[in-house]
């Protein structure tokens, strides 16, 4: 009994969990599911060369515009893109299963959607 | 016969042509004295006159007497805020998110760098599952802002009014709580959906 309570601590310590900085939801339409695939790759590098153990993402970094229909969605406080969702937070569990589920799921983002990433990223963690 | 139809035969009656016209379109025995008491009414200009004033200024008192009631169903709605509990329960939930930003600020320490994001995040995910009063507390807030979005959406409330007086607290509150909602709404798909349209309505006024 003993040894099954240590196994069972030791596989919850070893199961992936999104960082206590990574964000917890993720506003994605079209253009925004595009532009983070686009970016994916250069923004795992700079994670690897990051200080810390999370990226920032710019989701709108792609488009000169903001994205119509985000406002029907997302609050946007002022300019910062973390406000309107558009700036997210991620580790390398966090990324790879963001791009797992947008590769999975790339015809459902019009209008818009909101992921869960906690209940995606810590239940099946990123390949 | 609307008043399009009442303005013209009146002109035709005053000026004496379409005689025939009218003769055809009066000859209904039903409704017949009630139309040619309109036309006799229409047929003197002074009469039409204080006819048509007469109804728009009931209309106008229509209009102002319903803004007033929105105006009065408002402050009711600020008062529910001031009085039951609601506003207390928002000071709590500042006081929360403050605690948890300095915690998130001393995790991340100070490398100059702007923190705000990784800080929004981290309060988010702390909020997803909240101590069981916090629990209580933002459901009670939820139920409040979706009662004031649906007075507002319902064109019972008065939007300029509690937008400016509750807009700000409302805009942070579903911006903290994100996660939260995304949390609830497993269970309860329909969880904050009115707070949702306010601020559907809030972020299109940006």
């Amino acid at each position: 009994m003993y040894l099954l309570s240590l196994f069972s601590a030791g596989l919850l310590a070893l199961s992936p969990v999104l960082c206590d900085f990574c964000s917890p939801v993720v506003f994605l339409n079209e253009a925004r599911a595009q532009c983070f695939l686009e970016s994916f790759d250069e923004r795992l590098t700079k994670l690897t060369r990051a200080k810390r153990n999370f990226v920032e993402v710019d989701l709108d970094a792609c488009t000169a515009e903001p994205i119509p229909g985000d406002k029907s969605v997302v609050p946007a406080i002022g300019d910062p893109g973390f406000a309107n969702g558009a700036k997210i937070y991620l580790d390398e569990n966090g990324m790879n299963c963001l791009r797992r589920e947008i590769l999975a799921d790339k015809e459902t983002f019009e209008p818009s959607r909101v992921l869960d990433l906690v209940d995606l990223c810590e239940s099946r963690p990123g390949q | 016969m609307n008043l399009v139809e009442f303005l013209i035969l009146s002109i035709c009656a005053k000026v004496g042509q379409g005689s025939e016209l009218i003769r055809v379109l009066f000859s209904s025995p039903i409704s017949r004295v009630g139309k040619l008491l309109l036309a006799e009414i229409g047929s003197k200009p002074v009469t039409l006159t204080v006819l048509i004033c007469g109804m728009l200024v009931t209309y106008l008192q229509y209009n102002a007497y319903l803004e007033n009631e929105k105006i009065e169903k408002s402050f009711q709605i600020v008062e529910e805020w001031e009085t039951r509990g609601y506003q207390a329960a928002f000071s709590d939930f500042g006081q929360l998110v403050r605690s948890l930003e300095v915690e998130a600020s001393d995790l991340l320490g100070d490398s100059g760098e702007n923190i705000d994001g990784p800080t929004l995040a981290f309060v988010q995910k702390r909020l997803v599952e909240p101590d069981v009063n916090f629990d209580i507390a933002i459901s009670r807030l939820f139920y409040f802002f979706d009662k004031m979005s649906l007075c507002v959406e319902q064109a019972l409330c008065h939007e300029e009014m509690l937008v400016e007086y509750f807009g700000s607290a409302a805009q942070s509150f579903w911006i903290y709580t994100i996660a939260y909602q995304s949390e609830k709404r497993k269970r309860d798909p329909e969880f904050g959906r009115y707070t949702e349209v306010l601020f559907s309505t809030l972020s299109a006024r940006k």
